[in-house]
């Protein structure tokens, strides 16, 4: 179990027997995030927001196949965050425009073609870049 | 601030080094070298529609600063640079708003979409690097 405090509450993640490897590093990073303070980034930027946490955790215990490479968990400027992979030859970013609103952009580095696109109830957009971030080399 | 009156200001010259400080938050893995490089996260406007602040290198220098003085106030941070020809290659503009603070500063003006963002992102280059950060 691990725990995250925040000013007005905290989070409380309990996580499975044999998580796959991507999991608590990537909870540890999202938890990380919900202690930076005001103004992180210099430029005024609030708190992230726990709400955009809980969202991210969720949807990567939803859509991260086991085999995912460890992401790297972002703030944003607007107190959100964001998934990011640099790797495999594909630069994809899951960005959490509001708990339930993402912006995926993907970029295959061997073929050229890129792609973005807004996601909310349909997640097919997301769980196709994620096929193709974790397909065989 | 109320930007609907600011437009690229061509005495910008193309060249002009544009410096962005980079939280240590904002600097993530890339298997491509040299290993490390700069998020898209760190190329958006704020929250409040402020347009993506920056510095003119020029004026930085001419006010008798170098670019460790500009990140020693944030440890850890680093200091990134584009050029405005990089930004206005993005649909970008670059409008001078000195503040009584800081009179290097200026605005990269224009609607930052994701793929804009991430293209400033890969077009910047180290001023100060992160291993050179205090």
């Amino acid at each position: 179990m691990l725990k995250y405090c925040f000013p007005r509450g905290e989070v409380i993640v309990t996580l499975p027997d044999n998580p796959p490897s991507w999991m608590v590093p990537t909870v540890e990073a999202l938890g990380e995030l919900l202690a930076l303070p005001p103004n992180w980034d210099a430029y005024g930027a609030p708190r992230v927001d726990p709400a955009f946490a809980l969202a991210a955790m969720r949807l990567a215990w939803e859509t991260f196949p086991d085999n995912t490479p460890q992401p790297s968990v972002v703030p944003t400027s607007s107190g959100g965050l964001q998934f990011e992979w640099h790797t495999r030859n594909i630069d994809l970013e899951i960005e959490f425009l509001s708990p339930s609103r993402l912006h995926v952009l993907c970029e295959d580095l061997r073929s050229g073609q890129s792609w973005e696109s807004e996601v909310n109830r349909d997640l097919k957009p997301l769980t196709d870049a994620l096929a193709v971030l974790t397909r065989p080399l | 601030m109320d930007m609907s009156n600011y437009e690229d200001d061509k005495t910008i010259q193309d060249e002009a080094e544009l410096w962005r400080r980079i939280n240590p938050d904002w600097i993530v893995p890339d298997e491509k070298p040299p290993g490390l490089r700069v998020s898209s996260a760190a190329f958006n406007d704020s929250r409040d529609g402020t347009p993506l602040s920056v510095l003119l290198a020029e004026i930085v220098r001419h006010t008798g600063r170098t670019a460790q003085d500009i990140i020693a106030p944030f440890p850890g941070f680093s200091l990134a640079s584009i050029t405005a020809g990089v930004a206005r290659a993005q649909r970008q503009g670059i409008a001078r708003t000195p503040t009584t603070k800081e009179p290097a500063h200026a605005s990269v003006i224009g609607p930052k979409t994701k793929a804009i963002r991430q293209a400033l992102a890969k077009a910047a280059t180290w001023v100060v690097a992160p291993s050179q950060a205090a």
